[in-house]
């Protein structure tokens, strides 16, 4: 009821509104003489070719090609209320990237395949995923000056064995045990023939209640004429975006099925999102994508989404989606990125006094009073850093339902921004980042699925430990095995419990050796899409 | 198909197996101890009892041990931060197991440092943190060397005083050492400038802003009581939050009026406090301060006061 107030009244304003599959079943057709654009009137519209497909944007817009077609309020496409229900298999497409598309209605395993064959062609470098649903583009295009409104909540509760009840020096709290809002995105988009808008934003309480500004992009796209179904030749797209780095950054929140991208991912890429521009595309089975960024992610801890240095990231990568047979689904990639790090130096300080209790007895001496004389500016300095990675993707359909198997790795130089932020002018020495991670998805019927992921992340190669006055190698590694459950409500909802295994070396033993913190950790999560 | 099926069942029984090899258990305990009243920065805590032997005279031959143990003084007040602690441990020493004798539920471990040019002994060094709750009074620091193979050899135990945050002379580590006749004295636990008023007989307001007992009538006369501290003046945070007024001898008797005053929140919404009145008691031993008042209070940002009038009043107290 809600949400078809808000159809009204934004169909008053002159702007039509999709808000799900079922969202236009439930309303009557808009009739042009409310003052609304009618879509036939738009020439520009009528005419849209297949839209840019990013990973969130095909996520986020619900509706589901045929099935906007559909349901469209056009007087062309849709006479009356549609039924959702006789969406034809391409069109339960929009589901989620590692999850089969079995889980989207109305579906059986050949109707999967076929899904899942389309939305694996359509995928762009930028966008791995297979089962995003590039068909959705004409149908939106045809469906004429709809603003797809899509969005989710991400609800759960977290365990974390190293859970204390205090605050750590600075204010942080130590304490994980608890709920929270990990994500609750809104996201909005258009596209025209040769453009497309969309904005996503994100609130959650992670730290405390917060909301911002998570994705915006503006796009300009060529796209084939005669196959609706391929992806643009070429997109350009301006603003906040996904890097098009690996399987891991570009995919979505929404349709992972882990609760969060790998630690290698999370380390090397603080967020997903950084701001600058990217061309991206594909022509047959091959997709590319290059961008150019600022090289400060969202959430990285320097300036994020600013940029301290004039140099600019450059993240590209290359890849293939195929299908060999119907049932077997095959994609994959390389990536690089390469730009520059930047160290912060310190400003100028004024002369200062200060007090040493060198003798610890709690009283002011003239002996313990300390003059620090004031201090030249630190110049910052900017370093050099990269990555490279390698995905693959294969999806196998049965009898029981997609199988799923993931595979990525990267390489990196001084790229940690976040678990052991890499700074070679302070160390004098670059560090040397290696992470892979394997993952496997079993969907059970359209209802349920089980995985398991095991990753392995090696943020300095070069470490070293002092010990008994000898420097030796030593191991600031982190593996996590993560099995996974989950139930599906197709589209609709999701609730998963997911436990990570979790071996580092950020504790010592007894004998002051780095050995594994008690940190396991466990969540259990509800989602409900929009 | 049944090809397809067995493919995906070998596949996940092959990360099914190496799920089991990688996942069974969790390592060591919290990695900070932030609960524990003795915490060592950056410093391993670890759970259980104390390691190695009592201490020995002589140091037994072919056994990790602590060679020095060097304090800058052997007092340390409750809540005191930062106090150094360093040492030396014979060269077959691989960590240095410390903690505090009877406190806590394990110890910190440190690896062992380099090597002492003199001695050729391994050096070690930590910085120390004693929080509040610890009692006052005399404890046993305990410091062990522990060899590669995890075996701790004999403990070294050395004595620290834990001085009170009441002032008192000591006399908690050393009851031959007299107290003050009597102290007042102001806790809080939010970062707040809160300030202790005593009123006393003659009328005089006693603050921090007038932290004597000095009447103005005998300008020549030195009173002995005294406010020792100004806490987190002007939100200038020092960590203290508490102020004692001390007499340590010729109090004045007669009834004191005692007061609190917010004078400025800090940007505390609400700060809670704690009044109490200490006097000296007469013991075999000599004499000891004994808790005779203790009133709670919470002051809210409303009642912030920072004209030259008295703040809220707590309690009277006869001398």
């Amino acid at each position: 009821m809600f949400r078809r107030i808000i159809a009204f009244s934004l169909a008053a304003a002159g702007v039509q509104l999709a808000v799900g599959p079922n969202a236009w079943a439930q309303q009557p057709p808009l009739p042009s003489s409310t003052g609304t654009v009618p879509p036939a009137a738009d020439a520009e519209i009528s005419a849209a070719p297949a839209p840019p497909s990013t990973a969130e944007a095909t996520d986020a817009s619900a509706p589901t090609p045929s099935a906007t077609a559909t349901q469209s309020p056009s007087p062309a496409a849709a006479p009356g209320p549609a039924d959702t229900s006789s969406s034809p298999p391409a069109a339960s497409s929009s589901s989620n990237g590692t999850a089969p598309a079995s889980q989207t209605t109305g579906s059986k395993s050949a109707d999967l395949a076929t899904a899942a064959s389309t939305q694996a062609a359509n995928a762009s470098p930028g966008d791995p995923r297979p089962v995003a649903s590039p068909s959705a583009a004409p149908a939106v295009a045809e469906a004429a000056p709809f603003i797809d409104l899509g969005g989710y909540v991400q609800a759960e509760y977290q365990s974390h064995a190293d859970s204390e009840n205090q605050v750590r020096q600075g204010g942080a709290l130590l304490n994980q045990n608890r709920f929270l809002i990990r994500r609750a995105r809104v996201n909005l988009k258009r596209v025209w023939q040769y453009s497309s808008l969309e904005v996503e934003l994100d609130g959650n309480t992670t730290s405390g209640p917060s909301i911002g500004l998570y994705r915006a992009e503006a796009s300009l796209f060529l796209a084939p004429k005669q196959d609706k179904d391929a992806p643009p030749y070429l997109q350009l797209t301006a603003g906040m975006f996904r890097l098009p780095f690996g399987f891991e950054t570009p995919e979505s929140s929404r349709t992972r099925w882990f609760m969060e991208r790998t630690q290698t991912s999370r380390a090397l890429f603080p967020s997903e999102i950084d701001v600058g521009a990217r061309l991206s595309g594909g022509y047959s089975v091959f997709r590319y994508a290059v961008a150019l960024t600022n090289g400060e992610p969202l959430g990285s801890r320097g300036f994020p989404l600013q940029d301290p240095n004039k140099s600019k990231d450059i993240t590209w990568r290359l890849g293939a989606v195929t299908r060999p047979t119907k049932s077997l689904g095959i994609d994959g990639g390389v990536s690089l990125n390469t730009g520059k790090g930047f160290h912060r130096g310190t400003d100028a300080t004024k002369g200062i006094v200060t007090w040493s209790d060198t003798n610890e007895d709690g009283v002011v001496q003239p002996a313990e009073l300390i003059g620090n004389p004031s201090t030249a500016e630190v110049t910052s300095a900017d370093f050099k850093r990269w990555a490279m990675g390698a995905d693959l993707q294969l999806r196998l359909d049965t009898a029981l339902g997609t199988t799923t198997l993931l595979g990525e790795f990267i390489l990196a130089q001084n790229l940690d921004r976040s678990f052991f932020p890499a700074d070679p002018v302070q160390t004098q020495l670059d560090a040397r980042e290696f992470g892979w991670h394997v993952a496997l998805l079993q969907q059970i019927t359209r209802y349920g699925i089980v995985g398991a992921r095991i990753e392995f992340y090696d943020p300095n190669a070069d470490a070293t430990d002092r010990r008994a006055g000898k420097t030796m190698p030593a191991k600031n590694t982190v593996w996590a095995v993560s099995p996974m459950l989950g139930l599906n409500l197709p589209d609709r909802a999701r609730l998963a419990f997911q436990y990570d295994f979790i071996r580092d070396y950020l504790a010592r033993d007894k004998l002051g050796v780095p050995a594994d913190l008690s940190n396991n950790q466990w969540t259990l999560r509800l989602q409900v899409n929009l | 198909m049944n090809l397809r099926l067995a493919s995906s069942a070998s596949c996940a029984t092959l990360l099914l197996t190496t799920l089991l090899s990688v996942s069974c258990g969790d390592g060591q305990v919290a990695a900070f101890g932030p609960s524990e009243a003795f915490r060592v920065r950056n410093a391993q805590f670890i759970e259980g009892d104390f390691p190695g032997t009592a201490p020995r005279k002589e140091p037994k031959k072919g056994e990790p041990t602590v060679t020095a143990l060097e304090l800058k003084n052997r007092v340390v007040y409750q809540g005191q931060g930062g106090k150094s602690l360093s040492g030396r441990v014979s060269t077959d020493s691989r960590s240095v197991g410390i903690a505090l004798e009877d406190v806590g539920s394990g110890y910190w471990v440190i690896p062992a440092g380099n090597p002492d040019p003199t001695t050729n002994e391994l050096t070690w060094s930590v910085t120390a943190d004693f929080d509040l709750r610890l009692e006052s009074g005399m404890t046993n620091l305990w410091v062990v060397a522990i060899d590669e193979d995890g075996h701790a050899g004999a403990r070294l135990e050395q004595q620290l005083c834990i001085a009170s945050r009441v002032p008192d002379n000591l006399n908690s580590c050393v009851p031959t050492q007299a107290p003050p006749q009597a102290v007042i004295s102001l806790d809080w636990s939010v970062n707040a400038d809160l300030d202790l008023q005593v009123v006393a007989p003659n009328g005089k307001i006693i603050s921090p802003k007038h932290p004597t007992t000095n009447d103005p009538d005998e300008p020549g006369k030195v009173a002995d009581g005294k406010i020792d501290r100004d806490s987190n003046a002007g939100c200038v945070i020092d960590g203290q939050r508490h102020e004692n007024l001390i007499w340590n001898a010729d109090m004045p008797r007669g009834r004191y009026k005692i007061y609190v005053n917010l004078f400025d929140s800090c940007r505390q919404s609400a700060v809670p406090f704690d009044v109490s009145v200490y006097t000296q008691k007469a013991t075999k031993d000599g004499a000891k301060l004994v808790q005779k008042l203790e009133r709670y209070g919470e002051l809210v940002e409303a009642q912030v006061n920072t004209e030259n009038e008295l703040g809220s009043f707590v309690a009277e107290y006869r001398f």
